[in-house]
């Protein structure tokens, strides 16, 4: 096992136990930062696919299911980030460590799709995810503060 | 900056443009030369072109930027609220003439644009009313009479409607 | 010689997505006669049946100029690496499945909140019933969706044929121009870096009308998930003007191509132009800014920032791109065809837009012109009079290309009075009512507006009778034998 390998491996674990989190600390987090947080996961995940698969991917564009995977999956991600869940979670934390793990799922399915398909595109769609990701703290599910007068 | 005076800048400027670009494709058509002698004249025109047109931005935007209509710190007045919703506003009737004021302009609804129309029914300024923000807009009137605010943000069937009015004085 | 197998596809592509544009274009120009025949008084529609017009008209006029040139635009990188067809028909799917959708929303549903579908106005106080909402929003996703795929499929084949986003970008070009002309290594054609532009930015923005869209279907489902309304301004603008932006980008590869063509004249590479696609790069998606001059929640550096942001992407396009547009006609002896003439009146409108644009991106003259018909009027300008024109002129330098022949005199002049001239009355009309202070969409319009109106009608009708002819003329050309070179 190589060191890029390893190096992704670690990432990897160190992103699912982020994102088993709830099972073992409960808190009562606002949902900006909680998407803020799933971005952190989607980074994560993201990064360990393209440590994987770095940088043996194919270089001339290749088939359309990868295509598609890696077009579908940010908004899969984005979907799961559904911001009335989370009166849910706090009653059922295993449920909240699935949504985290259904994160994982996509944020890597972003990367090693986007990589199978060619080179770069990996990249590319993995950074626009993680600036959907970040962007959502801004109003997804988030009303602004209270104006005064 | 009143829309006719901006209308007369726009039209001038391109009707030169339009006139320089036909030029230039008429002009010698009947004689061809090689590109390389219309490329070398034309790259060391454009170091000036491009320094014109930067020093032109430039300018623009240092001559703009006092005139942007933003409240700051310094901002005072008596301040009116302005209630946007589908398909009316709620407005003050009367104003006071050469007083700075500011309006507090949100939407008890969707998006609504408070756009003020002189006595002469001119646009002099607007501001978005939007739902869940309030936006302060600093005017000042000099000519009394009555003015007329009409919705400038689409906001559904009765939008081309939404309008109402108040009095300087 | 027979042309083989790659650039046969290649062509159907282009033809195909050329064809589906300009017919959604064509029933898209009808819609726009009537509203603004509305606005004139002469025709009387059903309460709200402007609205839900306007809301087809502007998607779909957007998304046909898209369809039209991305074809093209995928024929040009497909000439310099090969790309899988398939994908191609894929995006193609995503495009009619969207469009069908958004007709679908408007034509039983009535949908009414426009393309730029502000949070809350979907939701709250609507005419149409809430499925048509929900049609109309699934629709646009699968229209993003198809736009990047097509932008994911360029971007890849660019960064493999070269070399990264650093070959793509020509960095080594720009900082080693020296060694990098030593190791003769060649920079990408002019083309590729509309191609890679509209990639990029593409891909960036499409997250953010993604993100948007995906927010408005949950809201839409679960009306307890409240968004805000000053972020969802910024994303719906922020993706809505740089995609209508892109459209420019697009069209303007067939520009280097075609004027290439006409001209006999060789568009290359040069590092300003590079420079100025950077430029471009960067501008285009900060200068949607403007749109939200007149929320003054926004946080005020952002406004400083879309004014110079809005400033400097013209800069590129006046300096370099049409400026060496303009040295590569001069004196070119070029042949005044359908497609030279669309291709440099094209230009022409462009810039004239862009004046409008640059005076209205200014915040002193903003104040007074923020959605007014000035704004219908600047983007009528550089879309009907620049990216139409862009793609028809690069229609008609295949066309005369193939068949070996220009159209008479006459028919130029028919097309290009119609094309151009009905188009000035159009666009003028919108600039005066506009700066003398008529609100933009409103089916009913204050005065001057209507007067305004009907002289734009007429305009509108007479674009209609240029555009008729062209098809014909377009008709009549690809019916002629191709000349040998080109069987
Ligand atoms: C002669 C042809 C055309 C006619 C008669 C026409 C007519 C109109 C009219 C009447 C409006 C509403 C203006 C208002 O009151 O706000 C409008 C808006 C619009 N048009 Fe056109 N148009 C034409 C061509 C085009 C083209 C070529 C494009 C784009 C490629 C385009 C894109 C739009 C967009 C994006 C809007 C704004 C929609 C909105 O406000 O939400 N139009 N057009
Ligand atoms: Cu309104």
């Amino acid at each position: 096992m190589n060191g890029r390998l390893l190096l992704a491996s670690l990432v990897l674990l160190a992103t699912v136990l982020f994102a088993l989190a709830p099972l073992y600390r409960h808190g009562d987090v606002p949902i900006a930062i909680h998407h803020l947080l799933h971005a952190l996961i989607l980074f994560g995940a993201a990064l360990a696919a393209l440590l994987f698969t770095w940088p043996g991917a194919p270089r001339a564009p290749g088939r359309v299911p990868w295509l598609l995977i890696t077009l579908l999956s940010p908004l899969a991600a984005m979907l799961l980030m559904w911001p009335s869940e989370y009166s849910v979670f706090e009653r059922e934390p295993a449920l909240h460590a699935l949504q985290h793990l259904g994160l994982v799922l996509f944020g890597f399915l972003t990367a090693y799709a986007g990589q199978r398909f060619a080179a770069g595109i990996g990249i590319a769609m993995s950074a626009t995810m993680l600036l959907m990701g970040l962007l959502a703290a801004g109003g997804f599910g988030v009303s602004p503060p209270l104006q005064v007068h | 900056m009143p829309g006719l005076l901006v209308l007369k800048i726009f039209l001038g400027v391109a009707i030169v443009a339009i006139a320089a670009m036909v030029a230039m494709a008429l002009y010698g058509a009947s004689s061809p030369v090689p590109q390389e002698v219309v490329f070398s004249k034309g790259y060391a025109v454009r170091r000036y072109w491009l320094v014109a047109v930067l020093v032109g931005a430039a300018a623009v935007f240092a001559i703009s930027v006092p005139h942007f209509p933003y409240p700051s710190a310094a901002t005072t007045g008596r301040h009116y609220t302005i209630i946007a919703r589908q398909y009316f506003f709620a407005l003050p009737a009367v104003i006071p003439v050469n007083t700075p004021v500011v309006f507090d302009v949100t939407s008890a609804d969707v998006n609504h644009g408070f756009g003020i129309y002189n006595p002469r029914g001119r646009l002099i300024g607007q501001v978005q009313a939007m739902p869940d923000y309030v936006n302060h807009l600093p005017f000042d009137f000099h000519v009394p009479g009555r003015y007329t605010v009409r919705c400038l943000e689409y906001c559904g069937i009765g939008h081309a409607a939404m309008q109402g009015s108040f009095f300087v004085r | 010689m027979s042309v083989p197998m790659n650039v046969r596809a290649a062509r159907a592509i282009m033809w195909t997505y050329l064809a589906t544009g300009l017919t959604i274009f064509l029933l898209m120009l009808l819609l726009g006669i009537a509203m603004r025949a509305e606005q004139a008084g002469w025709i009387t529609l059903a309460p709200g049946s402007f609205y839900s017009m306007l809301s087809l008209h502007g998607i779909g006029m957007i998304v046909a100029m898209a369809i039209a040139g991305l074809g093209t635009l995928w024929y040009f990188v497909n000439r310099e690496i090969q790309l899988d067809a398939r994908i191609a028909y894929t995006a193609y799917g995503f495009f009619v499945a969207g469009v069908v959708c958004v007709i679908v929303a408007v034509f039983p549903g009535h949908y009414g909140a426009l393309w730029t579908m502000l949070y809350p106005l979907p939701f709250i106080g609507t005419y149409w019933p809430s499925w048509a909402t929900g049609v109309w929003l699934i629709g646009n996703a699968l229209a993003i969706a198809g736009f990047v795929i097509l932008c994911a499929q360029m971007l890849a084949a660019l960064l493999a044929r070269y070399g990264g986003f650093r070959g793509v970008l020509a960095i080594d070009y720009v900082f080693q121009h020296r060694r990098f002309s030593e190791e003769g290594k060649e920079p990408p054609p002019p083309q590729m870096f509309a191609a890679a532009i509209t990639a990029i930015d593409g891909l960036i923005s499409s997250a953010l009308g993604m993100l948007y869209g995906i927010a408005m279907i949950v809201h839409w489902i679960d009306p307890s998930v409240p968004l805000n309304p000053l972020w969802a301004k910024n994303l719906i603008y922020q993706f809505g003007h740089t995609f209508a932006n892109l459209t420019i980008y697009i069209a303007v590869a067939g520009v280097y191509v075609g004027l290439a063509h006409c001209t006999k004249r060789k568009y290359h590479t040069s590092v300003p132009l590079v420079v100025a696609w950077w430029g471009t790069l960067l501008f285009v998606i900060l200068a949607y800014f403007h749109h939200l001059y007149m929320d003054f929640v926004q946080n005020e550096a952002l406004q400083y920032i879309g004014e110079i942001a809005s400033y400097l992407a013209a800069i590129p396009v006046v300096v370099v791109t049409i400026f060496s547009g303009v040295m590569l006609v001069h004196r070119s002896g070029l042949r005044w065809g359908l497609g030279a003439l669309f291709l440099y009146a094209g230009m022409i409108g462009w810039v004239v837009g862009g004046i409008a644009a640059v005076l209205d991106a200014t915040i002193p003259i903003n104040f007074d012109l923020h959605n007014t018909l000035w704004v219908p009027g600047h983007f009528h300008t550089y879309l009907l009079e620049g990216v139409l024109l862009f793609i028809l002129g690069w229609m008609f330098v295949q066309l005369e290309q193939r068949s070996g022949t220009l159209s008479s005199l006459l028919t130029r002049w028919l097309v290009g009075i119609g094309i151009f001239g009905g188009g000035a009355l159009f666009v003028l009309g919108f600039y005066i009512a506009g700066a003398a202070g008529v609100p933009r969409r409103y089916a009913i319009e204050p005065a001057p507006g209507p007067q305004m109106a009907s002289i734009a009608t007429i305009g509108a009708i007479i674009v209609l009778a240029g555009f008729l002819a062209m098809v014909f003329e377009a008709l009549r050309m690809a019916r002629l034998p191709a000349t040998e070179a080109n069987a």
